[in-house]
């Protein structure tokens, strides 16, 4: 229990002051099970996200909405994870496989953080709107989502700073970018993938849509439509 | 013209500061390499990294003089096929030590090119499995086939265009560049190949995981075409890395238009190649082959992919 509450404070230490957090990442600082304090803190956020997300349609999908959510952000990492490392050798601190881990890991978590706190206002908004505010419950959870991105792209970038910093290696803010870039792209196809997410009232609930097309062809048939 | 060494700018020098291999806080190293006078020629010893140029250092402390790099040994692979691919993406510079002094090329030649092999293949393997991920109208037998075929045609394609353009880029180093043996020649390409293979195989999952949940076809393709792109830059860019700072330390610099030559001698004699080994995936809707018949050109498939992607009518599910 103490180490988890130590944990639990050098994580929250790491993420409100990032620019901090450099000896963290490179693991000077915790040992190997702080990777997995880190990852079951993130799933348990996410879970709790996904919980206000899926209550909407009923019980059932809530709980389904809730134990999807971590697949979503951690399978993206886990497809993400070899691609980044490269890019890693290649164009940022040439971290070791540990050492991207944990930061990864750090930043998902800063993301899982900052999602979470927006759990209360989105089961507010679930659990007190009308069968006929389905769409206004989409376009909120695009903006939370957003919103806690934004928020999580400040932690993550000053943590990559912190971290090139700490072992005096150079950091290209190329590298960021593409990050950035590859894992919104897969995460938006995973969260395409892993859909339905809130649950159409009068439509039965399925886990799962058929897997069809993909978020990009989505998004541009709708524009396409208008 | 180009036997002059000119003094490079403070701000064309290659500032990374890379440590000695990953871990913790290493040794002592000077922030002040990027102070404002211009370090003498070719003595730094600096490390390449893949990038050209850093944008974020530590800034030199005031009461501190810079202070010396450790000396960098040279490269020594370890064994295993992971572990020897690993090395080569943390330490350019050990790789830089060992073409420098000529020294252990065979060895090094024969592990980057395991490397590329193998990378090559596992992409391969991906590649060609698309059709049995997405689903198509061939045969199991010969979706099989596909994935065994396009592993054996991507290092093929990669090899292959590094033996044809080998020739023109030892030829003009020697004539307006740097005057490198033929040996460090083909060793620095090697282990650019050996760079854009890895790159390439890290962008394996990805692939596999877009094949896997979309349909199109043409989506794919271009994903495809975007990480060769890129996996091609990144590999271009180590190899003009390496180049550049023989030369500094030879004091022969390859003048920039050369550089420019290769990647566009690289870009045509890689697409061609890349054309004329098709198909890779293998589009849905024709038959299989393992060779299709010469007609068109790359970039006008590409293209065609590109507005069929674009345009693509709503009632398609």
């Amino acid at each position: 229990m103490q180490t988890i509450s130590r944990y639990a404070s050098i994580w929250w230490n790491a993420l409100v002051h990032p620019e901090q957090s450099g000896r963290l990442v490179i693991g000077t600082e915790a040992g190997g099970r702080f990777d997995w304090f880190i990852l079951i803190a993130s799933a348990v956020l996410y879970a709790f996200y996904g919980l206000s997300m899926g209550l909407f349609h009923s019980f059932a999908s809530g709980l389904v909405s809730c134990i999807k959510m971590p697949f979503l952000f951690l399978l993206s990492l886990a497809v993400c994870f070899y691609p980044l490392y490269v890019l890693n050798c290649v164009l940022g601190p040439r971290l070791s496989v540990r050492q991207t881990v944990r930061l990864l890991l750090v930043a998902i978590s800063a993301n899982a953080a900052a999602l979470g706190s927006y759990g209360p206002v989105s089961l507010f908004f679930t659990l007190t709107a009308f069968d006929k505010d389905y769409h206004f419950l989409i376009i909120m959870h695009v903006v939370v989502f957003g919103l806690a991105g934004i928020a999580s792209l400040f932690v993550i970038a000053l943590a990559f700073r912190a971290a090139a910093a700490e072992l005096r290696k150079p950091l290209r803010p190329v590298f960021i970018i593409a990050w950035g870039l590859l894992y919104a792209f897969v995460g938006t196809q995973m969260s395409w993938v892993l859909r339905p997410w809130v649950g159409c009232k009068g439509v039965p609930y399925t886990f799962f849509r058929t897997v069809g097309g993909s978020f990009i062809e989505a998004v541009w048939r709708v524009m396409h439509n208008f | 013209m180009t036997d002059q060494t000119k003094t490079p700018k403070p701000e064309e020098w290659d500032n990374s500061q890379s440590n000695q291999g990953p871990g913790g806080p290493g040794a002592p190293v000077g922030g002040g390499a990027a102070a404002a006078t211009p370090p003498p020629v070719p003595s730094r010893g600096s490390r390449p990294s893949y990038g050209s140029r850093s944008s974020y250092e530590p800034g030199p402390r005031a009461t501190e003089p810079p202070t010396e790099k450790p000396p960098v040994p040279d490269a020594e692979f370890p064994k295993g096929f992971w572990k020897s691919a690993d090395y080569l993406l943390h330490h350019p510079g050990e790789i830089l030590e060992s073409l420098y002094h000529d020294k252990g090329l065979t060895e090094i030649s024969k592990t980057l090119f395991m490397i590329t092999l193998g990378m090559a293949v596992i992409y391969g393997a991906v590649m060609g499995a698309t059709n049995l991920l997405q689903g198509s109208a061939l045969a199991l037998h010969e979706k099989l086939l596909m994935i065994v075929i396009t592993a054996i045609k991507v290092p093929v394609l990669f090899l292959l265009t590094l033996f044809i353009v080998l020739w023109p880029i030892y030829v003009s180093n020697a004539f307006m560049g740097a005057r490198h043996s033929f040996r460090v020649v083909v060793a620095e390409m090697l282990a650019a190949m050996a760079v854009t293979s890895t790159t390439l195989a890290s962008m394996a999952t990805v692939i596999f995981f877009f094949a896997l949940t979309s349909e199109t076809y043409d989506f794919i393709k271009l994903l495809h075409v975007l990480f060769f792109a890129y996996a091609g830059v990144v590999g271009l860019t180590s190899l003009i890395q390496y180049v550049r700072e023989l030369g500094y330390r030879a004091r022969r610099a390859t003048p920039r238009f050369l550089f420019f030559i290769w990647l566009l001698l690289y870009a045509f004699v890689g697409t061609q190649m890349a054309w004329v080994m098709r198909p890779f995936v293998g589009s849905p809707g024709e038959k299989f082959q393992v060779f299709r018949p010469r007609q068109g050109n790359f970039y006008e498939s590409v293209f065609k992919s590109l507005g069929k992607v674009l345009e693509e009518k709503p009632e398609k599910k």
